[in-house]
């Protein structure tokens, strides 16, 4: 696998100052595990299949939810009353409002998730009303999980999960990989020498 | 295939024995394994149902040949699953990480280097005794809940996996040994020498009682005898003439004199919680000595059950120094050293006082802190360090997602409700001080950057102050909404072993300036965390 250092560094955080210490030369620029990067002066997009499957997925939830709704409510199981009804119309609106509202956020957050590797790190980008930019150290690593769910495994997409020791509930995750640049980040990851210097 | 694979590595018992590319399937016992595991889940689950079963009964009791069947079908989906289970479970030891291939529906594939690997723990559950079966359970420095399992192997296999993980370690250590013993040579007659570096003395337990809320000390001593207390309580104030139910009848006496009844029993219960805390805060930290031995902090204090905790200097991640209200007036501080929070060992001490995770030093005087922060990080006192305020708009973001909603919905309620002009004055009044509490916070948030360190102010009433070494960062993330962005605003969120510590609305460009500087820092020195 080449891992070549791209010449110049791309106008962006978190490239911008990386050779604040400025002692000996020191390079954290980004690295190009295989084909991983497209464009390797930016971020790489997650695959164009993943918001596909985010709104197909919230479809299938919320079209599954009112089909269970409307059976419930249907009058095989128990008499219906028009109380009965107006709570039946109130729960549709609601699913309807929550399916909504959770297609638009995928159509236009999705296609704004974002990744880069670099020498020593792996980072993040999401978010559209708040945008986060995650950073992890590649020393800090503790261990690493690919995770594929059915729905994910019909699109031959995967999820890196990067645990360190900052606790769960800050496990850096890359979704919507496609499955072979999965693997092979996870390759990079592993066959990264700061894997061994740290405890 | 996986058979003759096992019995080659246990006679091999070698390194290179582990280092192979085949998957290997642990043995069919594992079925037995996730079974349990899976009724043990539902069983725990059903605990909370019965009180529904309960009530229910003589539904259930006619119609025992439906439940029959439910619970019938419910253990075969479990024997279906466990079985599923399985044969989609995958190992293999590669060159240097353990692999670990699962799931039926939602796969997944672990990768755990050995070196990262803290503890090894086999176990043996009664139903792999008959075989000699264990499981091994694989624990991180990091990842309490995340830990790896490798289910069903024999035991022999487990053992000399065992016995592999500990010579890495070994290796690990040995080296490091060798290192510190020439570091140690020039000072070695101090190595064992004790320096007492803090005490406190009844005094200031009693202060530490007073101004911090140590009652649940005793309360959670008590826990078991709280009916007997409460049935007795009214018997023994009565013995005195004192009946409550006369003190508080508000039908038969004036309101003044009854919100003075009322005020008198507040005051007496504050007197006894402040009495039972200050008891409580004499219980746990008697004797209190911290002390300073080789490169580690031994903190040993106790009244009737002694408790030493020691801890290593390279653990402590951050030191916290916080004040409530109280301290600030009377002028001293809670300091505390925090190690790693999502370790293996943690989960059964969170929120133990006297947790091996948190080393605290009970209201000790500033200078005292101060001199203990130095101590341990080597930095300036608190109080020297020239804070930056974060942006005003701080403010204006609380007021908008905080304090306007409640303002409406309190307005809305009483205009719907019709409430008297006095509530207004007093909604009014109330959102007055919710902005000055804002006010005050933002006041109270500071930060600062050194050469190596990070330092944070923040409160409300109290004020706590935070510093730790960039070399401890896990990770750092820049976050940023779109009204920050059109100000050139940033939050900054540092993640270490003890927890994640973030800095709002700073300046873009020093936000950014920042989590390069950590990232590279930690890059291009590799400084250990543990």
């Amino acid at each position: 696998m080449s891992q070549e250092p791209t010449p110049s560094l791309p106008d962006q955080h978190p490239i911008e100052s990386s050779t604040m210490l400025n002692e000996q030369v020191f390079t954290n620029e980004p690295v190009n595990p295989g084909i991983l990067l497209v464009d390797s002066l930016n971020f790489t997009t997650l695959s164009p299949k993943y918001r596909r499957m985010n709104i197909v997925t919230t479809l299938l939830f919320w079209g599954a939810a009112l089909i269970i709704l409307g059976l419930v409510f249907s009058g095989l199981f128990f008499e219906i009353s028009d109380k009965h009804n107006s709570i039946a119309y109130a729960l549709a609106g609601i699913f309807i409002f929550l399916a909504s509202w959770s297609i638009i956020y995928h159509y236009f957050a999705d296609p704004l998730k974002q990744y880069v590797v670099r020498e020593h790190d792996i980072n993040f980008q999401s978010g559209w009303l708040f945008k986060s930019l995650v950073s992890q150290p590649i020393l800090r690593i503790q261990h690493v999980e690919l995770k594929r769910g059915p729905i994910e495994r019909k699109y031959n997409l995967a999820t890196l999960q990067v645990f360190s020791a900052g606790g769960a509930s800050y496990t850096f995750n890359i979704p919507g990989l496609e499955h072979e640049d999965a693997i092979k980040l996870r390759q990079f990851v592993l066959n990264h020498k700061d894997l061994a210097a740290d405890e | 295939m996986s058979k003759q694979l096992v019995s080659e590595t246990i006679e091999q018992d070698s390194l290179g024995a582990f280092k192979t590319q085949e998957w290997s399937r642990v043995s069919p016992l594992a079925i037995v394994y996730f079974f349990a595991k899976t009724t043990w889940g539902i069983g725990n689950s059903l605990v909370y149902m019965l009180p529904v079963l309960a009530l229910n009964f003589d539904e259930v009791k006619n119609n025992i040949e439906i439940a029959f069947f439910v619970v019938l079908a419910t253990f075969l989906a479990i024997l279906i699953s466990s079985v599923l289970n399985y044969f989609f479970y995958f190992y293999k030891f590669s060159d240097k990480a353990v692999e670990i291939k699962q799931g039926v529906f939602k796969k997944s594939h672990l990768d755990l280097p050995f070196n990262k690997i803290q503890n090894v723990k086999i176990v043996q559950p009664l139903y792999y005794r008959f075989k000699q079966y264990a499981y091994i359970e694989l624990d991180t420095a990091g990842s309490a809940k995340q830990e790896a399992k490798i289910i069903a192997i024999p035991l022999l296999l487990a053992d000399s996996f065992k016995q592999l993980i500990m010579q890495i370690k070994q290796g690990d250590v040995s080296s490091s040994v060798a290192a510190s013993n020439d570091k140690e040579d020039n000072s070695s007659s101090d190595v064992d020498k004790e320096v007492l570096l803090n005490e406190r003395s009844i005094k200031d337990l009693v202060i530490h009682g007073i101004s911090n809320n140590r009652v649940w000390i005793i309360l959670g001593a008590l826990a078991p005898f709280y009916n007997s207390i409460t049935d007795n309580l009214g018997g023994f104030l009565n013995s005195f003439g004192f009946d409550i139910a006369v003190y508080l009848d508000y039908q038969n006496q004036s309101i003044g004199l009854f919100i003075i009844h009322v005020l008198s029993i507040a005051m007496l219960l504050m007197l006894v919680m402040v009495s039972i805390s200050v008891v409580g805060s004499i219980f746990v930290y008697y004797k209190y000595r911290l002390s300073k031995q080789g490169d580690r902090y031994v903190r040993r204090s106790g009244l009737l059950s002694k408790h030493e905790v020691s801890m290593r200097l390279s653990r402590i991640q951050i030191a916290v120094q916080q004040q409530d209200w109280l301290d600030v007036l009377i002028k001293r501080v809670n300091l505390q050293f925090e190690q790693n929070t999502s370790g293996y060992n943690s989960n059964a001490q969170a929120g133990n006082i006297n947790s091996a995770n948190k080393l605290m030093v009970p209201s000790v005087t500033l200078p005292e802190s101060a001199a203990l922060v130095q101590d341990a990080f080597e930095v300036q006192a608190f109080k020297s360090i020239p804070f930056k305020a974060i942006s005003k708009r701080f403010i204006l973001r609380m007021l908008i997602t905080i304090v306007l909603p409640i303002g409406l919905v309190l307005f809305a309620v009483a205009y719907v409700n019709k409430f008297p002009l006095a509530a207004f004055g007093i909604i009014v009044g109330f959102i007055i001080l919710l902005a000055l509490m804002v006010y005050q916070r933002w006041r109270r948030w500071g930060y600062y950057f050194s050469e190596n360190f990070v330092y944070i102010r923040k409160g409300l009433l109290g004020v706590n102050y935070y510093v730790f070494p960039v070399a401890k960062l896990q990770q750092v993330s820049f976050i940023q909404s779109i009204f920050m962005k059109r100000n050139n605003l940033a939050s900054l969120r540092f993640v270490l072993a003890s927890g994640a510590y973030k800095i709002p609305f700073m300046p873009s460009q020093t936000t950014k300036n920042h989590s390069n500087f950590a990232l590279t820092f930690v890059a291009k020195y590799k400084p250990a965390w543990m």
